[in-house]
């Protein structure tokens, strides 16, 4: 009796919080922006966006009928509630499973063909139809933070990327003395993994000017939280005046400051370098084939 | 009227009925066995849905895949529907009076899920294209 | 140099003396463990608990204990999963919360491994162990030596885990270690060797399990039942065990080249001298995806028992039930690169792997409405083993739904690695595993100890469990969407801590749950005698393991039942055939039983020191613990003395007894 009073005042007070919970969320989601796939700013973040409401609205022609109707028989046919028709041997009706295999079937046939299609068109691998590349980013996943680099512009970045709007840009990934690491900027694209001694490709095209947030999604190691990055979408003379600032700079990212980039640091500062070793990427990438000019001390052995 | 009118208009009156006849099964069940014996039954099963289908499908231009195509396939399976109960009443009749008993709980199901992606094309599908 | 080939890299330095937190509760497990051991003494249970149970072969003791483990193990993984919550709750915008990374990371590792291998895994095989053998009418398994072994390597393997908590640590790589993070390189410590050599004796025992089991169900059937008359979850047993079979010894040979690469600095998954990680991830999700499905399918069977048994009508569909079954085991093989679709596998490669996991929805859609439409015009009896079932419609159906939507490869592209992946797989593992489980142990805890486990408490506990479960796992669904990865230490966006405060909230809830599962189970001990559950049949049920005691005798039925049809049990009961004869009126033979023994116990021990040695190289004792493996493994099997008879007329006695108390 005790124990059923308990719960019951339990229950009201869980009830308050709930509500309270819930109009907070509200409240505080409301005048705070969306992020990620829900607040597209790029071309393709757009596209998974209608890819991943059209699909829940597929899949929600099966899961709520299955819904309500688990609530509709377990409170309809419930022994107190004896009407009569009960049929205990009952079990077997080709009428109905032709109804719960052929629909069933037809919605995987209708997204089956979704996923074909779309797979292919935003593969990341693949090019955005209609737009030709403008830029091209190489990207070095470092013990943690993010490397960038601008071979037409012959500059380098850390920790921060600039991006012009409305230009196809397509990236060159690979990482460096971390674990395997991922790219990913949700309001742009698609997240693409990042592995030492190989490239993996992606293709973003932003269409918004402002500011969003990059980071790594893979775990790597302890530095990981605060391996992200801000993405810059910028007008093309606001990058090209960008780009004549940084080749002020004195830095260069040459082999001597690359070594000391790429040891262990966590949540590093922006930096910019106003040039650029000749294939510094591709030997970071030939390094690890055992080939290449560059040379570091692997205290373990890799 | 545009695919997305219909579409919402549709939608909302078969959830509206869909619920109807889901939180009233007895009604449901008695008014079923009611028309199928009665000459209006038949009519309504065959004329409604003729009505209903071509008016989704006459927005129909060409296959093009996206959210007009569902209410193109609605429209034509309504269309089918309604053809095979005019075409074909003695079949359907013997159909009716087989699975009578499951064809209130069918329609609940059907019109759910149809008034579900209809609401979806007509209101959601809108706002993330 | 004694010192250096007894110890190996052991030293007083392995132990956590500056991390508090670690210390606290390698205070508070050494104080549990030592408690235990006190209360034994002081009850002078030593004899029973060797006879009786470490040296047990009989699968129904088996079966509690695995069921215990997990139990215990449960508490340790949900504990992680209380600091995880909390530190995510606290460490928004500048604020790092409580735990530094390094801690954290261990934290999460140990919470998957515990969770998957080390609770969901025996708490299924202890009710496969249960039960299996009584709903197909046989005396015990094919093989209760092995059955024996097979449950001291899972519990060494757990202890291995526990030991990793204060001597040494664990890894710190989330609970599939991937490399190179995994490697030597980047986990130079002792804890991915603690993950390896736990997760290779633990899985070693669990391969031996599926081989039992199989040998079991295709061997050991009552005369008349074919496979089309098992009941269904005797079938799902079968197809998970085929899928352990098949899919663990992937996991040995994955960990077997990494810790080849940590050892004897291999280059299997090196970045270097031409190592290639994606081969592991290809293994691991490889055993990886099955091992899923393996939890799952008994559990689908639990189900199918429970909606059956309490809404008195026959199963919906059993023959498709059993194709739904078949099919979901044979493409649970062809899906596993969708936990990796972003590793740049190419257009046709994803789609494929795609569109085969989106196919899986539609058997197990299928066998939601066969249960569905079970319950129709039955009549539903909503005890609490029922109420389990009723939040799993719901809650798988939502889980369900996310993971294919997860199967769109452009979908996954955004969140692979986030918070909606993490609450996806929660939600299928807790909406449909262990709910299924708890169903089950409820259901099955009668039979086992001859008592009901309370009915309040239950649902109490069920309701804490559900709340808990939605409050904690659906603002991580929001989480995911909007760009928030899982394994975060600390986040930046202050926006975020509201979401990340109702999760913690809901743990909250789930751990008040368990507070009643575990106050359910002491009140129902302490007041078993109002519990009572004499007839054996605790809820009018429709299988064989009804139709005996409570808890059953040693050899489970004096007379091998015979099967006409699905469901005999409750047809006989119907038909008002006579399901329990006097037993004066019945002649009775004296009975095969399998003997005792301690060997599996000493494998287990054995392979336990072996491990242990391996993690911190101490070769001498390594292969000590090897030698004592082989050693015993070779004197068992000169062992002659492995069988008994137990006579007809103790075998009539205890008919007798039963019977009096039945009918009582």
């Amino acid at each position: 009796m005790r124990i059923a009073a308990l719960k019951t005042k339990y229950n009201k007070s869980v009830f308050k919080l709930f509500w309270l919970l819930i109009t907070v969320l509200f409240l505080s989601s409301c005048d705070q922006k969306l992020t990620g796939i829900l607040n597209p700013k790029g071309i393709i973040t757009y596209e998974e966006r209608i890819l991943l409401f059209d699909s829940v609205a597929l899949m929600l022609i099966v899961v709520i009928p299955v819904i309500i109707m688990s609530f509709a028989f377990i409170f309809r046919y419930r022994e107190t509630h004896c009407e009569g028709d009960y049929k205990p041997n009952w079990s077997h009706s080709v009428f109905l499973e032709a109804f719960w295999w052929g629909i069933p079937c037809m919605i995987i046939i209708a997204l089956g063909m979704l996923t074909w299609h779309y797979t292919h068109k935003l593969d990341p691998y693949r090019k955005i139809d209609g737009y030709p590349v403008s830029l091209q980013v190489q990207v070095v996943a470092l013990p943690w933070k993010w490397l960038f680099i601008y071979p037409e512009y012959n500059i380098a970045t850390v920790n921060v990327l600039k991006l012009p709007v409305n230009k196809q840009v397509e990236f060159f990934l690979t990482s460096d003395n971390v674990p395997m690491s991922a790219f990913f900027i949700p309001q742009l694209g698609s997240q693409i993994y990042t592995m030492a001694g190989m490239q993996t490709k992606l293709h973003l095209l932003p269409n918004q000017t402002g500011t969003y947030r990059g980071l790594d999604s893979q775990y790597n190691g302890d530095g990981f939280s605060d391996m992200h990055f801000p993405v810059d979408v910028v007008s093309q003379k606001e990058m090209e005046k960008w780009v004549s600032s940084v080749k002020q700079e004195s830095q260069r990212l040459d082999i001597v400051n690359y070594t000391q980039l790429r040891q262990k640091s966590i949540a590093h500062p922006t930096t910019v370098y106003a040039g650029v070793d000749n294939h510094l990427f591709h030997n970071i990438m030939h390094y690890y084939m055992g080939k290449g000019p560059l040379k570091f001390n692997s205290a373990n052995n890799e | 009227m545009s695919y997305l009118f219909f579409a919402r208009w549709f939608g909302l009156i078969s959830i509206i009925l869909a619920f109807g006849i889901l939180f009233n099964p007895k009604n449901a069940r008695e008014m079923a066995k009611g028309m199928v014996h009665t000459e209006t039954g038949y009519i309504m099963g065959a004329v409604l849905p003729i009505v209903f289908g071509s008016l989704a499908f006459m927005h129909h231009h060409a296959f093009e895949s996206g959210p007009r195509l569902i209410v193109d396939i609605i429209g034509l399976s309504m269309i089918l529907l309604g053809t095979f109960r005019a075409w074909f009443p003695e079949q359907w009749k013997k159909i009716l009076g087989e699975h009578i008993d499951i064809v209130p709980p069918m329609f609940a199901l059907f019109g759910m899920m149809f008034g579900l992606i209809l609401l979806y094309v007509g209101f959601i599908s809108p706002l993330i294209r | 140099m004694l010192q250096e080939i007894l110890l190996g890299n052991l030293s007083l330095k392995a132990l956590p003396l500056h991390e508090p937190i670690i210390i606290a509760a390698g205070v508070f497990m050494a104080l549990a463990l030592g408690a235990v051991l006190v209360g034994i003494t002081v009850l002078r249970k030593w004899g029973v608990i060797w006879r009786d149970w470490v040296c047990s072969v009989d699968h129904k003791k088996i079966g509690i204990m695995y069921i215990v483990l997990a139990g215990v193990m449960l508490l340790r993984g949900f504990s992680d999963a209380l600091l995880m919550r909390s530190q995510q709750a606290i460490a928004a915008g500048t604020s790092m919360g409580y735990l530094p990374p390094e801690h954290y990371d261990q934290i999460f590792t140990a919470h998957g491994v515990i969770m998957i291998f080390f609770v969901a895994m025996p708490f299924m095989v202890g009710l496969m162990n249960l039960t299996i053998p009584l709903q197909i009418g046989a005396r015990d398994v094919a093989y209760p030596y092995l059955n024996s072994l097979s449950f001291w390597m899972t519990f060494v393997g757990a202890m291995l885990t526990n030991v990793s908590l204060v001597v040494g640590s664990f890894a710190a790589t989330g609970w599939l270690a991937y490399p190179p993070l995994s490697g030597i390189k980047y986990s130079p410590g002792v804890g991915v060797d603690y993950y390896i050599w736990a997760l290779q004796i633990a899985g070693v025992g669990t391969l031996l399990g599926g081989v039992n089991f199989i040998a079991t169900i295709v061997k050991m059937r009552c005369p008349g039942m074919t496979l089309m008359k098992m009941p269904i979850f005797v079938w799902s047993v079968l197809c998970a065990s085929i899928l352990i079979c098949l899919s663990f010894p992937i996991l040995t040979v994955a960990l077997a080249l990494l810790e080849l690469d940590r050892l004897l600095g291999m280059h299997f998954f090196t970045q270097l001298y031409g190592g290639n990680m994606m081969m592991y991830i290809n293994l691991i999700w490889a055993w990886g995806h099955p091992e899923v499905y393996i939890l799952i399918l008994p559990a689908f069977g639990i189900f199918s028992e429970v909606v059956a048994t309490f809404s008195r009508k026959l199963l919906f569909g059993y023959t498709t039930m059993v194709y739904a079954i078949a099919a979901i085991t044979f493409l649970s093989f062809i899906v596993w690169l969708h936990h990796f679709f972003t590793m740049g596998a190419g257009a046709n490669v994803n789609a494929f792997f795609g569109i085969a996991t989106m196919i899986i929805a539609i058997p197990t859609g299928v066998k939601v409405f066969n249960w569905l439409f079970t319950m129709y015009r039955g009549s539903i009896r909503l005890d609490t083993p029922m109420l389990w079932v009723t939040a799993f419609f719901t809650t798988f159906a939502i889980g369900g739904m996310t993971g294919v939507l997860m199967a769109l490869p452009p979908v996954d592209f955004h969140t692979h690695n986030s918070l909606f992946n993490v609450a996806h797989f929660h939600n299928t593992i807790i909406g449909g595993v262990l709910f299924g489980y708890f169903a089950g142990f409820i259901y099955w805890f009668p039979k086992a100890f001859g008592f009901y486990l309370n009915e309040r408490l239950g649902k109490y506990a069920f309701g804490f469990w559900v709340a808990g479960f939605y409050f904690a796992f659906m603002p991580l669904y929001v989480l995911g969407l909007q760009g928030v990865m899982r394994r975060l230490v600390h986040y930046d966006n202050v926006a975020y801590q509201p979401y990340f405060l109702v999760a913690a909230f809901g743990a909250l809830l789930i751990l008040i749950g368990i507070g009643f599962q575990i106050f359910q189970v002491i009140y129902s001990v302490i007041y078993r005698e109002q519990h009572r559950d004499k007839s054996g049949d605790a809820w009018n049920g429709r299988t064989f393991e009804w139709s005996i005691s409570s808890p059953p005798p040693v050899y489970n039925f004096a007379i091998t039942p015979q099967v006409k049809r699905i469901d005999q049990f409750w047809f006989d009961k119907q038909a008002k055939e006579p399901t329990h004869v006097h037993p004066e009126k019945m002649t009775y033979q004296d009975i095969h039983m399998p003997r005792n023994t301690s060997a599996g116990f000493f494998v287990g021990i054995f392979s336990g020191i072996f491990g242990f040695a391996m993690v911190w190289h101490m070769w001498l004792i390594a292969s000590m613990g090897l030698l004592g493996v082989i050693a015993t493994v070779i004197m068992r099997s000169f062992n002659k003395n492995t069988d008994y008879y137990i006579s007809a007329e103790e075998v009539k006695k205890t008919e007798f007894a039963h019977f009096k108390e039945m009918f009582s």
